[in-house]
């Protein structure tokens, strides 16, 4: 395997695909739009979600739950492309293109209009909408997702450049596909104070919301004043269901169509599976680990650390805890994005003799007690009782702590006192998102004692981050996120364990979307006797 | 009364349960109980902790006899090892909160008005606490362990024993009997070692024996929440969380986890009420 | 009677105010903070100071506490600082669901667990007093997800007679009624044995007294003997148990709310403590502990009405 392959996607320069592909689309938009048959026109959705609703306003949402709402209800000038690569495709604009470093030009359909009222989308909106995510007087809690964005410059009532401080590679697939690019009607949210919260004062797109009730579900409708590809559904109700196993029982007593589901059912639901359905079993984008604080005196040796890293069967960790389902990992950035590492330095099976030979060589009085924190959900717990085992059989005797998941959040935190000098070993996993640079984040010497708990800091690794951000050379910028793993990985602090895995089950009659993080797109779920 | 030497009333037992039929069967179970858990050491096949991923959920066997769980541990060797946490958390939980519940009780019921409000205030302050957040907010402040565990069980339970102790207390208070006595000048403490405990003792005792099984359950109920006892530590709670968890991949920890919590129930229920029968002062000598 | 309504009254609202005062307190002292648990490493530190200061976190507990209470006497018991909705609102809107499935939940179990105790009671050791024994004891047994988990599998995925998750379309009452019936039993089940074995033990204890003999002697019937006389007596422990049995169910519910994604107050708890979004917490927890206190109020109350003894030694 060579090292430094690039997926095909990122074998031009993200400027030039964009244009490419903006213009494919673009003949698309004049076309008429295809039309669905019949059948499927009075169909209701119910889908479940993985927690309920707090807020439906971009500058407030908290979690993925709400972005699976948001992006169903509201145009974003790009949209995330369904598959396995992170790709954009354009929305409410019909035109989209980088025209240097720091700006980035677009032209809007005509026509699209918001609903209860409040007339066509224009230039304008776009600049109220991208404006107050990043105004300061909001206290947007999106705001760190619009990176360096500055301003908008409005041309005609169409057109327009969104203006960046300084160069930010993640814009398009982050802030422009994601809900802080959502776009909302400036008069509508005048009329409502300049906030709303679960009730949207208007809409635009296929579908538009038409109510929520707190944690039980968010129902949408089909927009019928929308003039684009008309919604295939009826209704969506969308259920807040925050346990997976409530969730599985549902689908299977017919009362959903579409639900996320544990790992541990993907088998038994393969050996007898529920009628008419299908399983997805796609990757996730987050990153699981073990991580090591290296300030902490018993490990302040590497060898100490890289003990650590061998001893543990990572294969083994994914076996029990993902049950097989997900692939061991090598490093923070998932497949299918830029930056992927390929292999890992240290084999995931690990290897207990050289490990054994590491604690050796550094003159560790055996057994070497640790103590390993981790959360109590039940996968983490799993986790974590097979590295004890792994670790155990190389003279390293570590309890586990499992502390409920918001004390756990504090433990490596420097501003709650100075218990983080006491945090050894840690399983911990963050959400990814659409590039590697927001994967990354976390490892820079800036976040010690915030969300760096190992207290890695390399000059070398903090330069390359930065570097990647600004580049728009795909292919120096997947070297550099490659070399930052090696970095992570050299450096003794992590034990990576996997990416993780979104199993979902799906009715047949129905034809499912997902982004390539194994997140539904509900927008472009189908009926499945749509034709093609 | 309470005359009796203890080898008589050892025998007088003996008699007594042997006439009941269910007495007997509970005092059985929980000897077997007690005997499983006690030799968990000797008896359990395997290494409780025994790791082995690529036999997990598996079902009965000769190698494992219940199976194993989503770790490949062996399921008997946890069931039993779990039955020393079960006993311990409830054993040790429910006779501390009793002594502390029959004291406070009896003295809410006896003693002065203003103490008797003072406590009644003090009992409903802690019931009313909501468990959850009660368990979070101890677990957060003292780290997650089985004394945790313990702590927490205890003080929502005082409450529970002190309250049906005052208001069986207060009841007995002016009866004939206790009126009389106080009218030949006997002690407080007379009246309530011999009058008021012997009284009461018959529904705490139930409520007590109910209570083992109330509190593995709610050993249970904390593990389902992801509050209960540290991993590895095998305990029927999360054995039975676990069979939530992996249902569909097997039944077994279910199961497994299940049958001894009912056996519990049973043997210390019946054993318990028949042990009220025969020391009830008032269902002595009565031909059953 | 109405000064003894009144004493408790006052004692309830002591109660009510050092119960509020003290988990105000405890759920303080627990680390973490709502922006990091909600936002993961998202919370950059101005955030977290954004939501600190709009909790006043970055004001000490007593003025917090102060603040609570004097928004309390306004009626307003704050926002949520994520969606920015009003406390009262959220916990009221959830409130009903909990309180109809915890009635549903212990009515059932006593109109099912009452008679069942009297029946041991009077046919003592029959073997069908033996038999309801063993299988009510039983059901105490089993923790109530996993009653909740076999409901599901069975009654709803196999056979599908009741629906599997919700509460019924607003409006509905068959629907709704239909979408209680399991979460119910869930819930109930255990309750159900453990009010017959109360009932059982304090039944058979009261008819050994000396009233009742007398009552005997006289020649009344053994059914009038037994509901006017012993289970009137009898009941007395249970009401107490029944009382602050309900009262804590209403936390308690969480469990049949989570496995049947029923809307409620437990789950509205559980999610807020976890968030630590404390005014939804403070909120909640003042409707469960208000709601405990009022049950444990009713339940003196009825223990007065059926036992003159205790009123006069309580009260007057």
């Amino acid at each position: 395997m060579t090292k430094y392959t690039c997926p095909p996607v990122f074998g031009c320069s993200r400027r030039d695909f964009l244009q490419s592909s903006s213009l494919a689309l673009l003949g698309l938009a004049g076309s008429s739009w295809p039309r669905i048959s019949g059948a499927g026109n009075d169909a209701v959705l119910h889908i479940r979600n993985y927690m309920d609703l707090s807020s439906l306003d971009p500058v407030s949402t908290i979690s993925l739950a709400e972005g699976l709402v948001c992006m169903t209800i509201f145009q974003n000038l790009l949209s995330v492309r369904p598959g396995s690569h992170w790709e954009t495709q354009l929305e409410a604009a019909e035109y989209f293109a980088q025209v240097s470093d720091t700006r980035y030009d677009f032209r809007l359909r005509p026509g699209q209009m918001f609903t209860h009222g409040y007339g066509e989308m224009t230039a304008d909106d776009v600049k109220f909408s991208f404006e107050r995510m990043v105004d300061p007087t909001m206290n947007s809690i999106n705001a760190p997702e619009m990176g360096p964005f500055s301003h908008v410059e409005v041309h005609d009532r169409y057109s327009g450049t969104l203006v960046l401080h300084s160069p930010y590679s993640a814009f398009l697939t982050i802030a422009v596909a994601g809900v802080g690019g959502s776009i909302l009607s400036r008069a509508a949210m005048m009329d409502v104070g300049g906030r709303f919260s679960t009730q949207p004062p208007c809409c635009c797109g296929p579908y538009q919301f038409r109510s929520w009730a707190a944690q039980r579900k968010t129902v949408l409708e089909r927009n019928s004043d929308w003039n684009g590809p008309p919604a295939v559904f009826a209704e969506i109700h969308v259920y807040a269901m925050p346990d997976d196993k409530a969730g599985e029982m549902a689908f299977e007593a017919g009362q959903l169509d579409c639900a996320q589901i544990s790992a541990e059912v993907v088998e038994p639901f393969e050996q007898a599976m529920p009628p008419d359905s299908n399983l997805h079993v796609l990757p996730s984008g987050r990153n699981f680990w073990l991580g090591m604080n290296q300030q902490n005196a018993a490990l302040t040796d590497i060898r100490v650390r890289q003990a650590i890293q061998y001893a543990i069967d990572v294969e083994a960790v994914v076996e029990a805890a993902w049950f097989g389902l997900a692939a061991t990992s090598n490093g923070p950035i998932p497949q299918g994005m830029l930056g992927h590492r390929p292999q890992a330095l240290i084999p995931p099976r690990g290897d207990p003799e050289k490990a054994r030979a590491l604690l050796k060589a550094a003159g560790i009085a055996l057994p070497l007690r640790l103590r390993l924190d981790c959360t109590t959900k039940a996968r983490d717990v799993t986790a974590v009782q097979v590295m004890q085992w792994s670790l155990r059989q190389v003279g390293i005797e570590v309890s586990i702590r499992a502390l409920e998941p918001g004390t756990f959040l504090t433990i490596g935190m420097e501003d709650r006192g100075d218990q983080w000098r006491d945090v050894q070993l840690f399983m911990q996993d963050f959400v990814g998102a659409a590039d590697p640079y927001y994967s990354m984040t976390w490892f820079i010497s800036e976040q010690i004692g915030k969300w760096n708990w190992e207290r890695f800091s390399n000059a070398e690794f903090d330069r390359l981050y930065k570097l990647a951000l600004k580049t728009s050379d795909t292919r120096a910028a997947d070297r550099m996120y490659q070399r930052m793993q090696d970095l992570m990985e050299e450096s003794g602090c992590y034990r990576f364990i996997t990416n993780g895995v979104m199993p979902s089950i799906v009715r047949n009659s129905i034809k499912s979307a997902f982004r390539p993080d194994g997140y539904f797109l509900l927008r472009e779920f189908r009926p499945a006797d749509e034709p093609a | 009364m309470n005359q009796a030497k203890p080898q008589g009333t050892m025998a007088r037992t003996f008699q007594a349960l042997k006439k009941d039929p269910l007495g007997m069967t509970g005092f059985v179970l929980v000897c077997l109980i007690l005997f499983l858990t006690v030799f968990a050491g000797w008896l359990a096949p395997h290494d409780p902790l025994e790791v082995d991923v690529h036999n997990r959920l598996s079902s009965p066997s000769a190698e494992h006899w219940l199976g194993t769980d989503q770790l490949g541990r062996d399921i008997l060797s946890r069931v039993l090892f779990g039955g020393q946490v079960a006993l311990k958390v409830s054993l040790v939980a429910i006779s501390v909160a009793m002594g502390f519940g029959l004291l406070l009780g009896m003295l809410a019921g006896f003693g002065p008005r203003w103490l008797d409000r003072l406590l009644v205030a003090a009992f409903d302050t802690v019931r009313s606490f909501p468990t959850i957040m009660f368990a979070l907010a101890v677990i957060a402040l003292t780290g997650p362990s089985l004394n945790t565990v313990i702590g927490v069980i205890i003080i929502t339970s005082i409450p529970v024993y002190a309250r049906v102790v005052r208001t069986q207390t207060l009841a007995l208070r002016e009866r004939d009997f206790i009126l009389a006595e106080r009218a030949m000048g006997a002690s407080t403490f007379r009246i309530l070692r011999h009058h008021v405990l012997p009284n009461i003792a018959a529904p705490l005792f139930i409520l007590a024996s109910m209570d083992v099984p109330a509190v593995v359950g709610m050993e249970a109920g904390l593990s389902f929440l992801g509050m209960g006892v540290s991993p590895p530590t095998p305990s029927w709670g999360t054995i039975l969380n676990d069979g939530y968890s992996y249902l569909r991949n097997s039944p077994w920890p279910i199961i497994a986890g299940g049958l001894p919590l009912i056996a519990v129930t049973l043997g210390f229920t019946f054993f318990g009420e028949s042990l009220r029968d025969i020391f009830d002062p008032r269902l002595q000598g009565k031909d059953r | 009677m109405t000064r003894f309504l009144l004493r408790r009254l006052l004692s309830s609202l002591l109660v009510l105010w050092l119960a509020d005062s003290l988990l105000f307190g405890m759920i303080h002292l627990v680390p973490g903070d709502p922006a990091s648990i909600m936002l993961g490493p998202r919370a950059t530190p101005e955030l977290k100071a954004e939501f600190a200061s709009r909790l006043s976190l970055d004001q000490p507990l007593h003025i917090q506490l102060g603040r609570f209470y004097a928004g309390l006497v306004r009626g307003d018991l704050g926002e949520d600082p994520f969606s920015n909705r009003k406390v009262a609102d959220m916990v009221l809107e959830q409130l009903p669901y909990t309180l109809v499935l915890v009635l549903a939940a212990i009515g059932g179990a006593s109109l099912l667990g009452i008679p069942l105790g009297c029946f041991s009671a009077i046919h003592r050791n029959s073997w069908l007093d033996r038999l309801t024994g063993v299988m009510s004891v039983a059901f105490i047994a089993i923790p109530s997800f996993i009653v909740a988990l076999y409901l599901l599998l069975w009654l709803a995925v196999k056979w599908r007679w009741f629906p599997a998750m919700g509460a019924g379309s607003v409006g509905d009452y068959p629907d709704q009624l239909h979408h209680l019936v399991l979460p119910a039993i869930a819930l109930g089940l255990g309750w159900v044995g453990y009010i017959a074995r109360l009932v059982r033990a304090s039944m058979l204890e009261v008819m050994e007294e000396n009233h009742i003999r007398t009552a005997r002697a006289f020649g009344l019937p053994e059914r009038t003997i037994i509901i006017h006389y012993a289970l009137r007596i009898a009941i007395l422990p249970t009401v107490t148990i029944l009382g602050l049995g309900i009262g804590s169910m209403l936390s308690g519910a969480l469990f049949a709310e989570i496995v049947f994604s029923r809307p409620g107050i437990g789950r509205l708890l559980y999610e807020a403590v976890l968030g630590r979004n404390y005014p939804v917490v403070m909120g909640a927890v003042l409707v469960t502990t208000g709601f405990f206190v009022f049950c444990t109020l009713l339940a003196d109350t009825v223990n007065a009405l059926l036992d003159p003894r205790l009123r006069k030694e309580a009260g007057e």
